[in-house]
């Protein structure tokens, strides 16, 4: 077998191969054995067909067979001997076959950057950890505060700030309609800028069943294109006051949150938050030393690599979407848009991978069983599956298995270069900005 | 004169025929019922232009076959069996 490679960039070749006579010949007879052994044709018995007639009616279904079959397999030979590892599958073209002829084919395909590992050991990094405080706990309880908060329907006094609205409304420019322009029963909280900011405003003072109209000019900004700018006339039917009551903070609070007194709760919360930092801070630490060898390691990125990571989590980004009741196409979301918006990440993610990859290989980094169980058992518990059915699952679907497998080993390389690292440790009572 | 075509229906390629045509130089057709061994030996020389040595014939005759309660009869055919001269064969049986 004989390959041409040619480089089309920095991560695509196009190679030209050649499969030798004998050898597509040899494919050829095994196929043609093989169907004679259960080809049923009229006049013959199953499996008494003589080859010369099978010949004359298979000849070209076969052939085709024969180069589903060949040309895969010489385009993964000629990638193994030219140390190549695809990341895309070929695309094959210009295929030439004449009988007793070399069968000759160009493949494109992207390939895996060779990639030079600089160190990736004992590297500096910190670990920062948020000290959780008496102030963090107050703010959570604030939250659960809010979360429970009672309303209540207030008829004798007009509407305030901070006070939450059942309102009806019906928006008009210069007289006209638009997309969108009624809401029936739309709850608003007064200063929550929820919508545009002078409209919330503008019903203060309204009382119960009150019908006002407001002038709102739109800002440069704005997402709704048709309404940038405009001054638009709404029809305000205000339908209901309410008052938002906060519970008081005492036992009574935390006992109707199934905890027996408050200094219980708050001891709960803190162990919640601790949690959480400690995890935010473990995944800062993986994120900043994967930063820093992605900087550190340069190599060209296959585009096909990016475009399956984009897709993945487009498609992800979509179904979560979807679970929430929100359809996409009425958001007004645009695929193209949202691909851009996710590309530096795909690329990253990408970038990440490989680079684990390859060190996961020069560290000669292995995943066992127990290791593939335990995550199994670990994926059963988040998804609230049962752990027999998962592994019953992933037995069956080979390839997820390998995913799986492949993901613990890239997460034991990230592993390995924590450990190497030279960690400092810092606590801190406030982290300065959130990635 | 009735056309060579007409007499010959169609090459009959079973098991049996081939092992006949590998073993005996043999080849067998499904042939117009009417025709007689001489019209038989002309067509088939005429339309593949070999020599033929012998023709031997026989009348298959048709099966009934029932669907349901209706039943009926599948045609009769005439097959001939003909027995080239050493070294020549017909193209139409050999394959690619």
């Amino acid at each position: 077998m004989k390959a041409q490679v040619e480089r089309l960039g920095e991560c695509k070749v196009a190679l030209k191969i050649e499969v030798p006579p004998d050898k597509v010949k040899k494919e050829l007879d095994n196929l043609y054995i093989d169907l004679q052994k259960k080809a049923k044709l009229p006049g013959f018995r199953r499996g008494k067909v003589p080859l010369d007639v099978l010949k004359t009616y298979f000849a070209r279904s076969l052939k085709a067979d024969a180069l589903d079959r060949l040309l895969p397999d010489a385009c993964q030979k000629a990638l193994k001997e030219n140390d190549f590892v695809p990341c895309s599958p070929p695309k094959i073209e210009e295929v030439k076959y004449e009988d007793n002829e070399p069968l000759s084919f160009k493949a494109t395909v992207e390939i895996k950057p060779k990639i030079t590992l600089k160190k990736y050991k004992g590297l500096k990094a910190k670990r920062i950890i948020k000290i959780v405080t008496g102030e963090d706990i107050n703010r959570a309880l604030e939250r659960l505060q809010h979360r429970h908060a009672e309303f209540t329907s207030i008829k004798n006094r007009p509407a305030k700030k901070g006070d939450w609205v059942i309102i009806d409304f019906i928006g008009s420019i210069e007289g006209k309609s638009f997309k969108d322009n009624e809401a029936k029963n739309f709850s608003l909280e007064i200063g929550s800028k929820t919508l545009v900011s002078n409209f919330e405003d503008q019903l203060i003072g309204l009382k119960k069943g009150e019908e006002k109209e407001i002038k709102v000019s739109f800002p440069k900004n704005y997402h709704n294109e048709e309404l940038v700018g405009k001054e638009v006339l709404f029809k305000v039917n205000l339908k209901e006051i309410k008052e938002k009551k906060l519970p008081e903070l005492n036992d009574e609070f935390a006992k109707d949150l199934k905890f027996n007194n408050l200094e219980e709760l708050k001891k709960r919360i803190k162990k919640d938050l601790e949690k959480y930092e400690t995890e935010h801070s473990e995944r800062l630490l993986r994120n900043n030393l994967m930063d820093w060898l992605i900087k550190k390691t340069p190599f060209p990125l296959p585009a096909a690599m990016v475009e399956r990571e984009l897709e993945a989590m487009l498609e992800e980004t979509l179904t979560r979407m979807r679970y929430q009741g929100i359809d996409p196409k009425r958001m007004g979301i645009e695929e193209a848009k949202l691909k851009e918006k996710y590309r530096p990440s795909a690329e990253r993610k990408v970038k990440s991978t490989l680079i684990l990859e390859k060190i996961a290989k020069q560290e000669n980094i292995k995943v066992n069983e127990e290791e593939i169980e335990k995550r199994t058992e670990e994926m059963a518990l988040s998804t609230g599956q049962k752990k027999e059915d998962l592994r019953d699952f992933f037995n069956k679907e080979r390839s997820h298995l390998a995913g799986l497998r492949e993901e613990i080993r890239l997460k034991k390389a990230l592993e390995l270069i924590v450990k190497g690292a030279r960690i400092k440790e810092k606590k801190v009572k406030e982290r300065r900005k959130k990635r | 004169m009735k056309s060579p075509y007409d007499i010959i229906k169609t090459p009959l390629i079973t098991e049996k025929s081939t092992i006949l045509k590998e073993r005996e130089n043999k080849y067998a057709f499904l042939v117009d019922s009417r025709a007689n061994k001489d019209e038989i030996k002309r067509a088939i020389e005429e339309i593949f232009k070999v020599k033929v040595l012998a023709v031997n014939t026989s009348y298959l005759r048709g099966k009934v076959k029932r669907v349901g309660r209706h039943s009926g009869k599948t045609p009769d055919v005439k097959k001939a069996i003909l027995t080239l001269k050493e070294g020549e064969k017909i193209e139409l049986f050999e394959g690619t």
